[in-house]
């Protein structure tokens, strides 16, 4: 094997192995980007990590629960870069309906609302 | 640890020379898997892959159920059917390929929708297993299993993800657990499309319906002519209805010719699990625990980062399928006798009728729901024996009844 190509190689293997970004696992920044609630509610702080899409992510939100389930995964899909359409999110084992609002779930403060993969197929 | 059924006298020296390696694994038992039953429903991406496995590792007997046939599109990951015809059923060509793999097992094929299969079927099956990619689909599934008690090993892919997830009837949650959202090509499906288009996407389906109605086959969305037959009465719905903005050409395209992407890989860890889990599962229920503990929890897997990820699925105790409070009733007819007996029997059963409603008998349909004439025979309403009927019009809610049918032979021990 030529010097050439090992140097190559290595430089291949140094851009291919790069870890991809993940996003430290206890966010410290707390971001509030959710629209405003459709009606009246609580403001919680939860946490959103992701099990879809390149790397693990975790991310602290604030939100209201009188958010919509759907308006949730619109601010979550942005933050995350992922298609809404793409993932449900999930608390407790149980998938929550776009259609709810989040005072529909047990949800409690510091809690963490899973994004699971669409293939769930609602379930 | 069991000992390995090595030199059970229910195994010939083909099958022992067969499955020679699989011997040598700790508590291992072949016997279990030749004398089980699997029903595999959706013989696509990942059922291809199921059947394989289980007609590879000897699973006695296998029934296969889809309503497909083959296209060119599917040869990038199904390999039951390469060398196959296209457009021919899936379920026989899958039959055909698997009888060469393993000759010393039973494997039939069903060309079928799930609402025409005789429910017969369901409870000859020790395991149920799912391939499917519709909603719609998965939950006919569950109100079978949860009626035969039988576990349904679940599986879907979705891009580099896909999840595992069997429901045991009455332990874990089951599909009707919690509010299911539909999505919109699972509208599609259901075509309950009556009347006032009600969202965007029914102006579309009902251009769709428009066209079977005068040609009398769907559109060909890759021809010119009939998409911009599509796009016109759609688009005419819309600015009717107010649900602007109007539909493009490559949006309909997008809508009905509507495939999700997949890639063998995924598909293939999937039904891997999937796969496992049944020998597991028949193992188990059979009394073999040494292969392991059949696993509850809802499966994620993440081909992006190879990273699996496991969630409890609790039972809802007041779900409108498995829940607790769902009233459950078998009832023996011939087939000569009118349904209205069912009525007669449920009112002598001390079940009260509501005074404000008429009693109807409904049964799935196929992408909808059929009503049952009740003063017509068994015969006449063209029923299987096990069907499942719903009945509606008494106080306590909706009452599922199982329709025992009294072979020929045993009429006249019948009153």
């Amino acid at each position: 094997m030529s010097k050439e190509f090992d140097e190559d190689l290595d430089e291949d293997l140094d851009e291919d192995l790069e870890e991809p970004e993940v996003a430290s696992k206890t966010p410290t920044k707390v971001v509030s980007k959710t629209p405003a609630p459709r009606v009246a509610g609580n403001d919680l702080s939860i946490f959103l990590m992701s099990t879809i899409g390149p790397g693990e992510k975790k991310q602290k939100l604030l939100v209201n629960t009188g958010n919509s389930v759907g308006d949730i995964k619109q601010t979550v899909g942005s933050i995350f870069g992922v298609d809404p359409s793409d993932f449900h999110l999930s608390h407790g084992g149980i998938t929550m309906d776009d259609g709810n609002y989040l005072k529909d779930y047990p949800i409690k403060d510091g809690d963490t609302v899973l994004l699971i993969p669409a293939s769930t197929a609602g379930m | 640890m069991s000992e390995s059924d090595f030199f059970s006298n229910n195994l010939t020296e083909e099958e022992r020379e067969l499955y020679d390696r699989q011997f040598r694994l700790q508590g291992w038992n072949q016997s279990i898997l030749k004398n089980s039953r699997v029903l595999m429903v959706g013989v696509g991406g990942l059922g291809c892959e199921i059947a394989k496995n289980l007609t590879m590792v000897g699973v006695g007997h296998i029934d296969l159920v889809d309503l497909d046939v083959i296209e060119h599109s599917n040869l990038n990951r199904q390999m039951l059917f390469i060398g196959a015809k296209v457009a021919r059923p899936k379920a026989l060509a899958a039959v055909d390929m698997l009888k060469k793999i393993n000759p010393n097992i039973t494997i039939k094929g069903y060309r079928s929708s799930l609402e025409q299969l005789p429910p017969v079927l369901y409870k000859k099956a020790d395991v149920i297993i799912s391939g499917l990619d519709s909603m719609q689909a998965r939950l006919n599934l569950n109100t079978q299993v949860i009626r035969f008690n039988k576990p349904l090993v679940d599986g879907g892919v979705n891009g580099y993800h896909g999840h595992i997830y069997t429901i045991f009837p009455k332990i874990n949650a089951c599909f009707e657990c919690y509010s299911v959202s539909s999505s919109e090509s699972d509208d599609m499906a259901a075509c309950t499309v009556v009347g006032i288009p009600r969202k965007r996407i029914h102006c579309l389906f009902k251009a769709m319906m428009k066209f079977e109605e005068i040609n009398s086959n769907p559109p060909n969305v890759k021809n010119i002519k009939e998409l911009k037959f599509l796009k016109d009465n759609a688009n005419e719905l819309v600015e009717k209805f107010g649900f602007e903005p109007l539909f493009e050409e490559k949006e309909i395209i997008q809508i009905i010719d509507h495939h999700d992407p997949g890639i063998i890989t995924i598909n293939a860890v999937i039904a891997s699990i999937q796969s496992h889990e049944v020998i597991k599962i028949l193992n188990y229920i059979k009394g073999n625990k040494g292969l392991g503990i059949p696993n509850k929890s809802y499966i994620i897997y993440n081909g992006m980062t190879a990273r699996f990820y496991h969630l409890d699925k609790p039972r809802n105790d007041k779900c409108p399928q498995c829940g607790d409070d769902v009233l459950w009733e078998d009832f023996y007819l011939r087939k000569d006798q009118p349904l209205q007996l069912i009525i007669d029997g449920l009112k002598m059963k001390g079940h009260n009728l509501d005074s404000e409603m008429e009693p109807i008998i409904t049964i799935p349909d196929f992408n909808s729901i059929r009503e049952l004439d009740l003063q017509r025979t068994v015969l006449e309403n063209r029923l299987f024996p096990l069907s499942l009927l719903t009945i509606s019009g008494f106080t306590e809610g909706d009452i599922y009844v199982t329709l025992h049918i009294f072979k020929d032979k045993t009429l006249k021990h019948s009153s």
